[in-house]
């Protein structure tokens, strides 16, 4: 204890330790200079660095995604769309720290994961292992819908966040699917008019740059950018969803009829190039584009290695009317048709003859009735009868220069510049080494591959007064708003053929399906000219006994072209000829669309009798080739039956027919056919 | 007597009065700044530490009056028990009243408010210290008199703090204990072993088993980019947050880094967020303040008007430079981040109040201090 006395006794401070302090104060204020030079180093030398550092950290750049644009048929029917749906992200270190102990915590993830795992129907130990990652951020679910989104909100569950984004939808599911194409997830264009015009589509994402705070939190201060994303212009097809309908709906039951692997069609107006329905079956559907439509075929895929998938989604979603080349066959006997009447080397009355066989150069070229003959016959006969020797003298007379310059008048030569991704070249023999031969098997369709656009945009041009038109799928783009940003209309490729040559043509087609063996595309009441082709499908190095492309091309009506027509059957089993499988599912294809376009029928008087008396003239076809004898009866509304049955494509000929020819029958009767 | 008591006013620092309190308003203003948004991400509520650390500095003005009006004398017969106090509350933190935060034991936990020992005993050495030396001034220049029994007492704190582990506080008490001795009139040899022992100790605790955790520290201070997300987070947070205020700062209110960044930004690093809102000249303006109030202290102590006076006033000045001093050193990547608080600015708690105390002690001091023309 400090008494009294002691406190009275006060010591006082000496000048030593005066200067002590003094001495101390002097460490000290050198001290605060050092570091106040230390703090100049940092806030002025240093700051602009740091401030980088700092910003980087602290801003959160995330896209404003652009809505991408629809797709809409001619008449505005959406055909693609683009819908807003959720998806579920995680932080994964909130979760994990979210509670002050870990029993907390566990409980917490637990409660978490049982939430999650209810609303997104997935398991929980695949939650459980997304949401305790090491990653900063990663996602949990995509394409959830609004109100699933909402309740998981509700939840208000750490680490938990969900954002707003786009997702394409195809309202009519597998509706035009080759046209379309697709998008990937995150809504690039994979392929069809979703590729080509993805540029256009997808518009330009905006950004919104905002300050957050280190757990991703944006701040209301601080600085703040948005960037208004444009959103995609919508794209205006020349497709009918009308048409397309009708083209769809028969494919389907074309090849439930005839057991093909796959059935084409593309519809174009010949006056403008537009194509009005391109289709073909099996389809896929693009919201769900990696699996296929029939249950066992998806069973099937489902087996396959990765790459074996991919090479089976890459065959699904071809668009063969545009990628894909074929053999055209005696359809290809119009374009010869047309090359020699536009050099002008023949006149319609001029008659050839066929011997059932031509020799070129060292081969001997068979006609398909060889060894009967065709006889003499003028073009027109010779189309009819699809007649190979008379096309092979034909071309020979113009020689293979001019033969090659009228192909490429045609545009086969190049592509067609359609507006689609991925158009197919057309496999021409080389004009350099084509020879004699070559120029006379191409004279009528064999020994060359075409896409089925680029023949139907070459046929067009008959229709057209003989201006080649550049096939077109966009009509018009559309912005947001509804005006029109950029609209295509009519491009003419060139003139390939003089007006009175197409209207030669023309006359030869539709003689084809009045007289030859087009008839079963025949509808009654309306002129309709074509073609069609069957040919052997290309197998090792040769070619296929079984395997055809059954086709049909044609243009209607004669008088005043509205559309033209392909419709290409690939590998029909039983009954293979064009008549008997393209053209019959054109015809119902025409009727439909007829009805549709509302062109009102004009009966002849032949037709009228018909009409009114239920009975027809059975036609003479002894000495016509099946395929033919099937279409000039389905002309006259005749069915038909082979004896005896064969599966095997040949060149066939009928050698007799029951009932006789001259005979009148009940529509729709079958006449039997009988070959040797 | 009015025009006297004026004059005690002028000489009871009338300069030191404002600018303590100038720096606890501000220190008020800018842990609201600082503060805000964590209490609202952690507890939803903004004014949850702006509340503490208004109750804490009203406490501390509290003690400030008390001891201002207090005549410092009487603390010579309260040197003692302050001592026992200190010493005790020091040996309770390894009692389960110890509260854990972060891997270190520096609180007490009474329930409604937490102690911190390590700066209890701050106070308690200054005042026992002082009186201890001034009973008989020889002491300081006498070897087993003086300086082992101080030197032991120096010692024993460091190894208790130590322990906690709070390795930047213990060596502040040593270097307070140094300090008081140098000033009391330390022999200049004692001086040099005391500099070369000091050294000698720091390395040691380095090497010492659980130096890892002190090493680590050192490194991350040397390069703090090295190990930016780990030991040298949060002196990288400081420096870009120091970075981003540049020279005239982004403005009150706007610092960013205190959004989750820096963690506790109301504490230790404030003064990086006020570097970031206030800028350079911001902190200068702060560290002038500072200074002043040093050269106030100084001032005091030396024209204290007995030997007691003289060495309490010394005590706090030491005290008050060191922790200034550290705490800027640390902010600014020059010296290992080490949980030292900025004194009358940094959220208060018991530093607040004591610091306060001590200020309230040296305007009493002064009060009764010879007049400048003496000396």
């Amino acid at each position: 204890m400090i008494d009294g006395e002691n406190l009275m006794r006060i010591q006082e401070p000496t000048n030593k330790n005066r200067s002590r302090l003094v001495f101390l104060f002097g460490i000290a204020c050198f001290l605060f200079v050092v570091l106040a030079v230390r703090l100049g180093w940092h806030q002025i030398i240093r700051a602009e660095e740091y401030a980088q550092m700092a910003t980087d950290q602290q801003t959160s750049d995330s896209t404003v995604q652009a809505v991408r644009g629809s797709i809409k048929d001619r008449n505005g029917r959406d055909l693609a769309i683009s819908a807003a749906t959720n998806t579920i992200w995680v932080r994964p270190d909130s979760v994990k720290g979210n509670g002050n102990t870990p029993e907390e915590i566990e409980t917490n993830l637990i409660h978490q994961t049982a939430v999650l795992s209810n609303y997104l129907a997935m398991s929980e130990e695949a939650i459980r292992e997304i949401i305790t990652s090491d990653r900063k951020l990663l996602r949990i679910a995509k394409y959830v819908d609004m109100d699933v989104a909402n309740q998981i909100r509700e939840e208000k569950l750490a680490g938990i966040e969900i954002t707003e984004d786009v997702k394409r939808y195809y309202p009519m599911g597998a509706f035009a699917c080759h046209a379309l194409g697709g998008t990937t997830d995150d809504n690039y264009g994979l392929a069809g008019i979703e590729l080509a015009y993805n540029r256009y589509l997808a518009g330009i994402d905006g950004r919104w740059i905002t300050n957050k705070d280190n757990t991703g939190n944006s701040l209301s201060y601080g600085t703040e950018r948005y960037y208004q994303p444009r959103d995609g212009y919508s794209v205006i097809l020349t497709l009918d969803a009308n048409i397309q309908h009708i083209v769809e709906t028969a494919l389907v039951q074309a090849q439930e009829r005839t057991q093909a692997d796959r059935v084409m069609c593309l519809i174009m107006d010949p006056e403008n190039g537009e194509i009005l329905a391109m289709a073909q079956t099996p389809e896929f559907d693009p919201n769900d584009p990696r699996v296929p439509m029939d249950p066992e075929e998806a069973a099937i895929m489902e087996t396959l290695s990765a790459e074996d998938q991919m090479a089976y989604w890459n065959k699904m979603w071809r668009n063969f009317n545009i990628s894909d080349t074929y053999e055209p066959g005696s359809t290809f006997k119009l374009i010869t048709s047309g090359i020699v009447l536009d050099e002008g080397a023949v006149n319609l009355q001029e008659k050839f003859m066929c011997g059932g066989s031509i020799k070129v150069a060292d081969a001997t070229l068979r006609c398909w009735n060889y060894p009967h003959s065709h006889g003499w016959q003028t073009l027109e006969q010779a189309v009819q009868n699809s007649c190979n020797p008379v096309m092979v003298q034909l071309v020979q007379r113009i020689g293979l220069t001019a033969y090659y310059a009228g192909l490429d008048q045609f545009g086969l030569t190049e592509k067609t510049g359609v507006d689609f991704p991925g158009e197919g070249y057309n496999i021409l023999q080389k004009k350099e080494t084509a020879g004699p031969v070559g120029l006379a098997t191409m004279a009528y369709g064999q020994g060359i591959a075409v896409t089925p656009v680029s023949l139907l945009t070459a046929i067009s041009a008959y229709a057209n007064d003989g201006l080649l038109m550049k096939p077109r799928l966009v009509k018009a783009l559309v912005d947001a708003e509804g005006q029109i940003v950029e609209e295509y209309g009519p491009e003419i490729t060139r003139r390939c053929v003089s007006s009175q040559t197409s209207d030669d043509v023309l006359s030869i087609m539709e003689s084809v399906v009045t007289e030859g063996g087009g008839g079963t595309a025949r509808v009654t009441g309306y002129r309709i000219g074509g073609k069609t082709g069957t040919a052997s499908k290309p197998e090792g190095g040769g070619y296929s006994d079984t395997d055809v492309y059954g086709s049909f091309i044609g243009v209607a009506p004669i008088d005043d072209p509205q559309i033209a027509i392909l419709v290409i059957v690939d590998t029909p089993k039983g009954v293979l000829y064009g008549s008997q499988t393209a053209a019959p599912a054109a015809k119902v294809i025409l009727q439909e669309v007829f009805r549709y376009m509302d062109i009102k029928p004009q009966y002849t008087e032949a037709e009228e009798a018909v009409l009114r008396t239920g009975k027809t003239e059975v036609p003479d076809v002894i000495g016509q080739s099946m395929e033919d004898a099937i279409g000039i009866l389905g002309g006259q509304s005749l069915g038909f039956v082979i004896a005896p049955k064969t599966d095997l494509y040949e060149d066939l000929i009928v050698t007799d027919q029951y009932p006789r020819s001259g005979t009148l029958i009940d529509l729709n009767t079958k006449v039997t056919l009988y070959y040797e | 007597m009015r025009e006297k008591a004026l004059k005690q006013l002028k000489e009871g620092d009338f300069i030191l009065v404002l600018l303590v309190l100038g720096l606890s308003i501000f220190g008020i203003v800018m842990v609201f700044s600082a503060s805000y948004y964590n209490a609202l991400s952690k507890f939803g509520n903004p004014y949850k530490y702006l509340i503490e650390d208004s109750m804490w500095v009203l406490i501390g003005w509290v003690g400030f009056v008390f001891f201002s009006f207090f005549d410092y004398h009487y603390l010579k017969h309260l040197s003692w028990p302050l001592l026992v106090i200190g010493m005790g509350l020091l040996f309770l933190i390894f009692t389960p009243l110890g509260l854990t935060i972060n891997n270190a034991t520096r609180w007490l936990d009474f329930k409604y408010f937490t102690v911190m020992p390590g700066e209890v005993i701050k106070f308690s050495l200054i005042i026992f210290l002082a009186s201890f030396l001034s009973e008989d001034p020889t002491r300081s220049r006498r070897f087993f008199k003086g300086i082992l029994p101080t030197l032991l007492l120096a010692g024993i704190c460091f190894a208790a703090i130590y322990k906690q582990p709070n390795l930047s506080t213990a060596g502040l008490v040593v270097l307070l204990v140094v300090g008081m001795l140098y000033v009391a009139g330390l022999p200049r040899i004692w001086v040099t072993a005391t500099f070369i022992g000091g050294v000698a100790l720091a390395s040691l605790a380095v090497l010492a088993p659980g130096g890892e955790y002190r090493l680590q520290r050192v490194i991350s201070f040397t390069d703090p980019f090295k190990d930016s997300l780990g030991s040298g987070y949060q002196v990288v947070q400081s420096l870009l947050a120091l970075g981003s205020g540049g020279v005239f700062g982004v403005g009150l209110g706007q610092s960013i880094q205190k959004t989750l960044y820096l963690p506790e930004p109301q504490n230790d690093f404030i003064l990086a967020i006020i570097g970031e809102e206030l800028g350079f000249v911001g902190v200068l303006v702060l560290m002038a303040a500072y200074l002043g109030l040093i050269w106030c202290c100084c001032h005091i102590a030396i024209r204290a008007k007995d030997y007691f006076g003289m060495m309490l006033a010394a005590g706090t000045t030491i005290i008050l430079s060191l922790q200034v001093l550290m705490n800027i050193a640390v902010v600014t990547a020059s010296f290992p981040p080490t949980g030292v608080i900025l004194p009358f600015v940094s959220q208060g708690g018991n530093a607040m109040v004591i610091f306060l105390s001590l200020m309230g002690i040296m305007t009493n001091i002064s009060r009764q201090a010879v007049p400048s023309k003496r000396l």
